[in-house]
């Protein structure tokens, strides 16, 4: 008996120890739990991704980012070492499958998830989760204006569905509307906060977050002109006016610097992209394969624009060549690459948003009686800030120069047929290597600039107007997606608000 | 009747607590005859009663008498013959019928869960064992490849034919969506990684005992799900004896694939002159397609000229500039074996010792060295092993210890890849200019690509065989020890202990490449532009790897044997723990590239380092721990009716407090008919006949996993490209918390920067289950030498643990929940025919085997997604899936646009096919047919063994296919150069109208491209169809002839006591179906992992290997 009182009690230990040795080991040592983590953790990381997302950075894959609309835009061709072949390929022949868009949709999605985060997990009154809330209502905008309808109202919500169903792009537009005026007034009520540190683009400047939410706003509303709810437009427009808080002006680019330098993995992605291999004068795959493009040569030569040796460098000849998007095999000896005004440096602020865009969209509802103003000033405010953006010397007085000096109706607002249209031409310019994809929106609402098919797409193929749901969706959200019955022609259906 | 037998057996049951009594009986002499098989009396067999000393001997005519009493038994032995038992009744004349001992099916013990060896007739599941001679007579050095073709339901895949290539073991099919189907490795009733398999010397095996369903293997617990292969090592025995092997190997390319002779190299260059060596002036390349002027001979893609042409012609072209800036020529004609030529005979050589001795009553002692070592195909590529094992066991009074420890250690020495596309040399080889005879240019300070080599792309391999170097060093130790108290006659506890232990060290090298300043200058005879992705020079790159992991079991278990007039029980109970963990430390100095690597921001939790120099560090650590308590009952009723169930509980680290425990049951009951039934027991054909069926339920978390910590590889995003990466096992630990990432670039000074994981978990998730059901048959005949033995399974796997990839727009890819089912049943069917035929001397015998497996999808219902297919392997052309409804795995394909009746649909202005927007169904990549054939003709001393393996009902894709093409080296490609009708192809004239195309040839959708590049590199490169066969194949997978030097010859001395000589031959021959002109198609991509059914240039060809094999036994 005794001894099977023994047994017992051996058991009983044994089974406690045991249970302990089970618990003990329930945490992952090689890295960091989500738990301990706090907003401010996550703000920065989802910045500098929004800013790879929009600039490059993923050497390899060229659907990461909107590489495709830098080269529509006639920005970037190609050298001619190498023939297309994948994603470039389905670029040069407007020919873009579901597999174009997987890396684009899916980084876009993860980085709101993190915004998400950050607006659960942030001290209340601090500036970040009002700051995610217009950062996450601009990867929702990029994404409806990429795909048109999405998964929105589900999206980035794991725990109640991996299976996100798809929504209205218009409904979702009212609704990213509604998410930056709670923005903006979440952030009116916040504070300065330790977590200003992680704010890596305006450093808990309240105001300027408000501009700038006040700015995304105006180019959502512009993206409903002239082919949208005019009205809605007209009123988002009033209760920007009406808010008071103004937009993103002279000097106030929208800038990401978490401390870029120039270091492995630590470069400014559009450096590290289309730059220089870090610490050296090497230039990286893509600064060997993309070179100036002749349609922007020739525009930029053709309105005598200064700014053409900041976008492109001098060829040994000391001149500039390039290369029509797509075209063939044919070659040009000498070719002129990425100027020094888009690649300033390693080091260099990742730009998101520039004070150039602001003027010129805001010169733009002026001119369409949507605000109060004087749409020339505006104007050439905005050509001014390009200039200052790009380094050029004196940028206020060469622009002004510039514009006074032109007979150009793509330049000399004054003297212009059509106001807009030199609008649109000269913020595409502005935008050259910088914002491709915000030219792109534009083109396909204004079909400003006018563009030439390049030589490569099958004769009569258009320049696409979306881009088709990636094949993921396909493969994992296939109900979801199937209810959007898209055809492969849909390449060419319009976003709801273009033409 | 079924009652009665339930009552008494409760009864006995009773009995045996000590409630009932036993009866006595009268004793009467019974008489009989004891005759063999065929009914010709024995002479002189002993009868004994058992339990006691009444014994009697036959007479010269087999006749006997006995006294005994009702419910006693006889036990008849005769030399040469199985023992018999007989029960004696009421019946006062009994005749005993013994078959030969050598075919007694009654008599085969087997090794069963827990390392206990019970009688083959009691169990209610299928078991098979393989001893060592038959395991070694093709003189294998990896003891899974001796197993391929000989046991049924038994599925050995090799990812390659590497100098130590994965092997993958599955038993009846898949049952895991994601998870491991491979089976659990047991030795000596310890559980190991499966990597000991490979390094375990197949001369120390005393037997594998494969338990193939979960019926068998429930009292191993979890891991067991997917069948056990037992091995059991060798124990001393006698008097001292020692046994030398020495064994020679020839291994060389037996296939290779069909590569095109005919045109040289170009890949669509702008037009330019170059230098012509002919004339020392320059001359223009012109594509003589298009008439234009831009063809050069240096590209890898091969789609210039035919070498023959007319208007096009060299004597010699060249190839490098060496030191002195002189040029070097090669011919300028093919050199149809210049690239296969390259690979080498590698040869082998395996010693082995082994020695034994030991007594009945005290013990034994067995102990083996070895040291075994070869040379690869690709030349410089070596393999050796170094290896020792000491068993022991030793009884002493009521104690038994036994035990034993090995420990070996293998290192491994390979070409890495090419320095700056990271290619593996395979590849290489392969994309040389087919006027390139490699062993020509050896000499890599004249031929390398920093000597303006001709390849624009492609480095010379020779580059990589004398700078690339990746090695790895294994060690590995495996200890067990048990003890057992037989506390009483019928009850014994064991104690029992194991420990494993690996280490891996492997360092990776590629030296540094520099340009010397006149080749950057000129670029060499082919112009700097020839050098189309310089890539500068490249600083020495170096990795290593280190890595170990643990593994310690504890048994503790009691076994009771009780027995009755009738009954008879076994009942073991006990409980086990087992703590696993494992450490990986991965260094380069690599700056570019890699893992992305942070700083120690969280001193106890973050251990990815960047140091000052550039260099990096990851270091990963893992632990499991589980415990479990199981039981097991056996009850024997007349030693032909057997029933048995077991029960076992798990308890393990790796899920939540509140799901972590969980129990499964099996039950199972056989009979032996040919014991208790009078018209078999006394059948002239019939020998034998036990039938038995079965259930088991295991549980199972199917999570564990290996964590690649590749070695070169990760330059290019992939991984294993030719180096070696380290799998370290992370036994499925942690699993269910997530953690986050560092962002890239992340720390910028102080600022920290973290990403949500991309993987959620399901809270709650749950252990899955797989129920399985089997049943069977075992009948021999004709005194056994036919013997049957049918099997039929059906095995459900449901509630996986699976890590769904969700929508990316739910913000994650991945979640980890309790979905899907697989439902998997099959056939299996072992015959031996022995003797099938003797004519004097002359002996035949044959065993075949044969398997049907259907491993199909039932669902893949997920708590929140109800998905229609999960990729788990991802291939260019399309990808493997899992797809509710079809066999488990299916290949889907990028394919054309077909009419219905699957003809190519194309444009019928330029000819050109169209691209389907889905993926097609292409076939299920699990083999389905297995067939097992092994003829063994003996003649005096010589045998002749060979095993064929066929299998059958699968589709592989050759991604190596659709590259090769793309590179146009292959001699498929070099069909159709020019402009063509596409065959069988149709023209879309109005909705669902097809008209034949008769009259549109494709042209080239580039301007300025011509049409062999615009098609096969451009166009057809991206459909999987056409690179997709049938993955049949018939092997002669071994051939051994081996002479037994007779007894006489070694004369009077007491020194040699035999001698063998042998020549063997493994994998000899393949037979496939035509259309594969690539590779074999039992390789996979994916090395041990589920997504078979593609194969890359990854994978080195095919081999071939003869061996001879001496072995002595001496004293």
């Amino acid at each position: 008996m005794g001894k099977q009182l023994l047994f017992i009690c051996v058991v009983a230990i044994a089974a406690a120890s045991c249970n302990k040795e089970l618990n003990t080991n329930q945490t992952d040592p090689n890295g960091l739990p989500i738990a301990q983590l706090k907003g401010a953790d996550v703000f920065a990381q989802a910045m500098v991704t929004v800013a790879q997302d929009k600039l490059g950075f993923n050497i390899s894959d060229a659907t990461d980012n909107y590489d495709y609309a830098t080269q529509w835009m006639q920005y970037f061709a190609r050298t001619t070492s190498f023939a297309p072949s994948g994603s470039q390929e389905q670029m040069e022949t407007f020919g873009l499958t579901t597999s174009f868009s997987d890396g684009n949709w899916a980084s876009n999605y993860h980085n709101i998830y993190d915004f998400n985060f950050v607006m659960a997990n942030s001290t209340a009154h601090s500036v970040l989760p009002g700051a995610s809330r217009v950062m996450r209502a601009m990867l929702f905008e990029n994404l409806v204006d990429q795909f048109g309808n999405i998964p929105y109202s589900q999206a980035c919500q794991p725990s109640v569905t991996i299976t996100p169903a798809y929504d209205d792009a218009a409904t979702i537009y009212k609704s990213l509307v509604t998410q930056i005026d709670s923005a903006i007034t979440q952030l009116s009520a916040s504070q300065s906060t330790a977590d200003d540190a992680a704010d890596i683009m305006f450093k808990g400047n309240k105001t300027l977050w408000i501009q700038f939410a006040n700015t995304i706003k105006l180019r959502m509303a512009l993206r409903l002109v002239p082919n949208g709810d005019q009205t809605y437009a007209g009123s988002v427009i009033s209760s920007i006016v009406a808010q008071g808080g103004g937009f993103l002006g002279a000097g106030q680019d929208a800038l990401i610097n978490p401390g870029f330098v120039d270091q492995n993995l630590k470069q400014n992605p559009f450096w590290a992209n289309y730059g220089f291999l870090p610490g050296t004068t090497t230039p990286t795959q893509n600064n060997n394969f993309f070179i100036a493009n002749t349609f922007m040569l020739n525009f930029l030569t053709s309105t005598n624009d200064p700014r053409i040796g900041y976008f492109y460098t001098k060829n040994s000849v000391g001149g500039f060549g390039g290369n029509f998007f797509g075209s063939g095999l044919t070659s040009t000896p000498q070719l002129s690459s990425i100027g020094s005004g888009i690649l300033q440096s390693a080091a260099m602020p990742a730009l998101l948003f520039s004070a150039a865009q602001s003027y010129f969209m805001q010169a733009e509802a002026v001119q369409r009686g949507l605000m109060t103003g004087n749409y020339q000033t505006l104007f050439q405010k905005g050509v001014e800030e390009s200039f200052r953006y790009l380094g050029v010397a004196n940028p206020t007085a060469s622009a002004d120069a510039f514009i006074a000096g032109s007979t150009s109706q793509y330049v000399n607002i004054a003297t212009s047929p059509s106001p807009l249209q030199t609008i649109f031409y000269q913020k595409w310019v502005a935008e050259c290597e910088l914002d491709g994809f915000e030219a792109y929106c534009d083109y396909r609402r204004v079909g400003y600039p006018v563009i030439a098919t390049p030589s490569q797409a099958v004769p009569g193929t258009p320049m696409p107007k979306r881009l088709l749901y990636p094949e993921t969706e396909y493969t994992q959200n296939t109900a979801n997606v199937d209810a959007q019955h898209q055809q492969a022609s849909d390449l060419w259906t319009k976003i709801f608000w273009g033409q | 009747m079924r009652k009665l037998l339930l009552l008494r057996l409760l009864l006995l049951f009773c009995g045996w607590m000590g409630v009932a009594g036993v009866l006595h009986a009268q004793t009467r002499e019974v008489t009989g005859t004891v005759t063999d098989t065929a009914g010709t009396p024995i002479p002189f067999a002993t009868i004994q009663v058992k339990g006691t000393k009444t014994t009697a001997v036959a007479d010269a005519n087999g006749k006997f008498a006995i006294k005994v009493a009702p419910g006693e038994v006889l036990v008849v032995t005769s030399t040469g013959m199985a023992r018999q038992e007989l029960r004696v009744g009421q019946a006062l004349r009994m005749d005993a019928r013994l078959v030969p001992q050598t075919q007694n099916l009654s008599e085969v013990t087997v090794t069963t869960a827990l390392g206990i060896r019970r009688q083959a007739r009691e169990l209610g599941y299928a078991t098979t064992s393989i001893k060592t001679a038959e395991l070694n007579q093709a003189a294998v050095v990896n003891t899974a490849t001796g197993l391929a073709a000989k046991v049924s339901g038994v599925d050995i895949r090799l990812a390659d034919n590497g100098v130590d290539p994965q092997v993958k073991v599955t038993f009846r099919g898949s049952r895991s969506i994601e998870g491991s189907n491979s089976a659990l490795i047991v030795i000596d009733g310890i559980p190991v990684d499966q990597t000991y398999l490979a390094n375990l010397n197949p001369s120390d095996i005393e037997d594998v005992t494969i338990l193939k369903g979960s019926n068998a293997a429930a009292l191993y617990g979890m891991a067991a799900s997917n069948g056990v292969m037992a091995i059991t090592t060798r124990k001393g025995r006698g008097k001292l004896s020692l046994t030398y092997q020495n064994t020679v190997s020839f291994e060389s390319i037996s296939y290779f694939p069909s590569l095109q002779n005919e045109y040289s190299g170009w890949g669509g260059e702008p037009p330019g002159t170059w230098p012509n060596p002919s004339t020392g002036g320059t001359i223009q390349f012109i594509n003589p397609w298009t008439g234009l002027v831009q063809t050069v001979p240096f590209e890898n893609e091969s789609f210039g000229e035919a070498y023959n042409s007319k208007d096009f012609h060299l004597d010699s072209i060249p190839i490098g500039e060496n030191a002195n800036q002189t040029w070097r020529f090669i011919p300028y004609r093919s050199v149809p074996n210049g690239r296969k030529d390259f690979f080498q005979t590698g040869v082998g050589d395996q010693n082995k010792l082994s020695g034994s001795f030991g007594n009945a009553k005290i013990g034994g002692v067995y102990f083996s060295g070895e040291h075994t070592s070869k040379q690869g195909v690709v030349p410089y590529d070596t393999y050796s092993r170094d290896g020792g094992r000491i068993n022991g066991n030793l009884h002493a009074g009521r104690f038994e210890l036994s035990g034993g420890v090995s420990y070996n250690s293998v290192q491994t020495d390979i070409a890495g890849n090419s320095y700056f596309q990271n290619r593996p040399v395979y590849w290489n080889v392969m994309n040389m200019l087919p006027s390139v005879d490699l062993k020509s240019i050896k000499n890599i300070n004249d031929f390398a690509y920093n000597q303006g080599f001709v390849d624009a792309y492609f480095p010379n391999p020779w580059v990589q065989v004398f700078d690339a170097r990746s090695k790895k060093k294994t060690d590995q130790l495996i200890s067990n020890l048990s003890v057992s108290y037989k506390v009483n006659p019928w009850l014994t506890l064991t104690a029992r202990g194991g420990y494993s232990r690996t280490t891996i060290d492997a360092p990776a090298f590629i030296d540094s490449i520099n340009f010397p300043s006149w080749l950057s200058a000129s670029g060499g005879p082919w112009g700097f532009s020839n050098l189309a992705v310089f890539p500068g020079n490249v600083g020495y790159q170096k990795e290593d790897i280190t890595s170990h992991y643990d593994d310690g079991n504890v048994d503790g278990f009691l076994t009771a044997v009780r027995k009755t007039d009738h009954f008879k029980f076994t009942l073991i109970a006990g409980g086990n723990w087992r703590r696993r963990s494992s450490y990986g430390d991965w260094n380069s100095n690599q700056v570019n590239s890699g893992p992305v690597v942070g700083q120690n921001l969280i001193p106890s939790f973050y251990t990815k380092t960047t140091h000052g120099d550039g260099s990096a560090d990851a270091i990963f650590s893992y632990k499991r721990y589980d415990q479990s308590v199981y039981g097991d009952l056996s009850i024997g009723y007349d030693s032909w009716l057997f029933l048995h169930g077991s029960f076992r509980n798990d308890w393990t680290s790796i899920l939540s407090p509140g799901n972590r425990s969980f129990s499964y049951p099996s039950v199972d009951m056989s009979a032996v008919l040919s014991d208790k039934l009078a018209f078999l027991h006394n059948s002239n054909t019939v020998s034998f006949l036990k039938v038995r069926v079965g259930y088991a339920g295991t549980g199972n978390v199917s999570l564990e996993g290996y964590n690649e910590l590749g070695v070169m590889g990760n330059i290019a995003g992939g991984k294993n490209l030719g180096g070696y990466s380290v799998a370290l096992p992370n036994f499925g630990a942690y699993s269910i918390y997530p953690i986050t990432t560092v962002g890239s670039g992340f720390p910028y000074g102080a600022l920290r920067g973290f990403s949500q994981s991309t993987a959620a978990v399901q809270n709650g998730l749950q252990p899955e289950k797989t129920e399985s059901f089997e049943g069977g048959f075992q009948l021999g005949l004709f005194a056994n030498r036919v013997n049957l033995e049918v099997n039929y399974y059906d095995q459900k796997a449901k509630n996986q643990t699976i890590p769904l990839q969700t929508s990316n727009a739910a913000g994650i890819n991945s979640y980890l929940t309790n979905a899907g089912e697989i439902d998997n049943n099959g056939v299996e069917i072992d015959l031996n025919l022995t003797p099938l035929f003797r004519i004097g001397d002359f002996r035949a015998n044959i065993s075949a085997n044969f398997a049907y497996q259907n491993s199909k999808v039932v669902s893949i219902a997920g708590g929140q997604a109800e998905l229609d297919q999960i990729n788990f392997g991802t291939v260019v052309l399309g990808g493997v899936f899992a797809v509710p409804g079809k066999d488990y795995a299916q290949l889907r394909l990028t394919d054309f646009k077909r009419d219905p009746t699957g003809h190519v649909i194309v444009d019928g202005t330029t000819g050109l096919p169209s691209f389907s927007p889905d993926l097609i169904d292409a076939g299920n990549t699990n083999y389905k047919y297995f067939v097992g054939i092994s003829p063994t003709l003996q003649y005096k001393g010589f045998s002749l063994h060979a095993v064929f393996d066929y299998r059958g009902g699968a589709k592989i894709l050759n991604e190596e296919g659709n590259a090769m093409d793309f590179a146009g080296i292959s001699s498929f490609d070099a069909q159709n150069r020019q402009a063509f009708i596409y065959p069988n192809s149709v023209i879309q004239t109005s909705p669902g109208k097809y008209t034949p195309n008769t009259n549109v040839p494709i042209t080239s959708g580039f301007p300025g491209l011509p049409n062999s590049i615009f098609w096969w590199a451009n166009y057809l490169n991206q459909i999987g169809t056409p690179y997709t066969v049938s993955a049949a194949f018939i092997k002669l997978r071994e051939l051994s002839l081996t002479y037994d030097f007779p007894k006489k010859w070694l004369g009077t001395q007491q020194v040699i006591r035999g001698l063998q000589l042998s020549a063997i031959g493994r994998n000899l021959f393949m037979w496939r179906p035509k259309t594969n002109i690539w590779s074999d198609p039992e390789f996979s991509t994916n090395g041990a992992g589920n997504a078979v059914g593609y194969t890359t240039e990854f994978q080195t060809p095919p081999t071939r290997i003869i061996s001879f094999s001496l072995t002595a036994n001496i004293f």
